[in-house]
């Protein structure tokens, strides 16, 4: 054993380390404390609001376990909120001109969004705040994220990516929160088909017309419908009209994927999420939520990096499997435009 | 994750999605075939298996372009 006097670094160690410890001790006291806290609420409500059937009254009996599962389980069709041409939808299939619960949710959402990013983005180009530190940071970080999967031909779709990251992933977690999908009015807007498949349809026109008009009518034909491959002979024109057809099919595939996936996963994740609810104490939905809160992110990235992937595809010809892009010409067109610059300054 | 893993990631979940929408379609397709022209499971199996084709072939053409794109990048 030594019986050299402490040094101070030791020392100070010595003095961090109960620190530490207490610090690690009443943060395991607030933990237990809320877990307590809320199983007591959980108590407190079987005893005095014991659950009830859907659509009945508290106090109407209630077999355990079926009436609780059905209880706190949404149905796929949304609540009709306004209706100006009146009637109610029938069936998940039907076209009813009405303002939803889900359509409602996103409303409320991107008005907070929006808010958010103005209050964020308020100081301007001076010196900004910590806040608009942080959007600034957000958003390079998503820049750079899309530049390295797309190049510098996805460029100009980023903002289009973090919109479509940035709704979906609140429209996502505002699911999670206790009212919504508990009230009438307000559903997790992602767990309606309609919305999915709303969102997949503006990524489908997006990368439609982006393709059109980046490549012009003859290339952007010329990829579903590659007639100039009869010159190579009869059989190798039809294997190509049917790979392009198949092209073309497969461009109509990608919103229902887009959708289905999206809608699929935040649903089914609800749905988990109230049966887990209905039949356990609150300690278990509380480690599923947190495992919701990480797939919904990832649900939300995978749509808009699909999306934008699509777009820099569609905005590529077919020429690009032999090394020709259009990508190539989005570098070309900027020195291009400094060469004929150059030119007019030395006239 | 990098972002190169992820896109990855989301190109592996279309997969399964492509081949069981194209698949459904050729099934739901020859089932309305067959109601039309009353040979029952006829056009439904070749419609599965057109379906099941067409979406195999679909995979490809998707996995090679967006691999291309990526090692391009």
């Amino acid at each position: 054993m030594s019986s050299e006097p402490p040094t101070g670094d030791m020392t100070e160690a010595n003095h961090a380390g109960p620190a530490a410890a207490q610090r690690r001790s009443s943060a395991r006291t607030l933990v237990i404390a809320l877990v307590a806290l809320v199983i007591a609420i959980d108590v407190l409500a079987i005893l005095f609001v014991p659950p009830f059937p859907a659509g009945g009254k508290p106090g109407d009996a209630c077999d355990f376990p079926v009436c609780f599962i059905k209880g706190s389980l949404e149905l796929p069709a949304p609540h009709v909120l306004w209706a100006p041409f009146g009637g109610h939808p029938e069936g998940l299939l039907t076209f009813h001109v009405s303002v939803s619960s889900s359509m409602f949710t996103m409303w409320l959402v991107s008005g907070v969004l929006l808010l958010a990013i103005i209050l964020m983005s308020r100081g301007g180009p001076g010196v900004p705040g910590r806040l608009q530190n942080v959007l600034e940071w957000a958003y390079e970080k998503l820049h750079d994220f899309g530049t390295s999967l797309g190049g510098r031909a996805a460029a100009p779709y980023i903002p289009l990516f973090a919109s479509f990251f940035l709704l979906i992933l609140f429209s996502n977690w505002a699911g999670l929160v206790p009212p919504v999908g508990r009230v009438e009015f307000l559903r997790a807007p992602t767990s309606d088909v309609n919305v999915t498949i709303g969102l997949a349809l503006i990524s489908f026109a997006v990368f439609e017309i982006e393709g059109f008009r980046r490549l012009g009518a003859r290339a952007y034909l010329a990829k579903f419908f590659p007639v100039q491959e009869f010159r190579n002979g009869i059989a190798a024109g039809a294997i190509a009209m049917f790979v392009g057809l198949v092209e073309l099919m497969l461009d109509f595939v990608r919103p229902l994927t887009l959708s289905m996936r999206l809608f699929g996963n935040i649903y089914g994740g609800e749905v988990a999420l109230g049966v887990i609810t209905a039949l356990t104490l609150a300690v278990l939905p509380v480690a599923l939520l947190g495992l919701e809160f990480m797939l919904n992110f990832i649900q939300a990235l995978i749509f808009s990096v699909l999306s934008l992937m699509y777009i820099v595809l569609a905005i590529e010809s077919h020429g690009h499997e032999e090394g020709e892009t259009a990508h190539g010409a989005v570098e070309t067109a900027p020195r291009a435009s400094h060469q004929q610059a150059g030119a007019a300054a030395a006239h | 994750m990098s972002p190169r893993a992820f896109a990855y990631f989301a190109l592996f979940t279309e997969i399964g999605l492509v081949l069981f929408v194209t698949t459904l379609v050729g099934a739901l397709a020859g089932h309305w075939l067959d109601l039309q022209v009353g040979t029952n499971p006829l056009f439904v199996i070749s419609g599965f298996l057109g379906g099941a084709c067409i979406g195999a072939i679909a995979i490809h053409r998707l996995i090679s372009r967006f691999l291309a794109m990526l090692e391009d990048r």
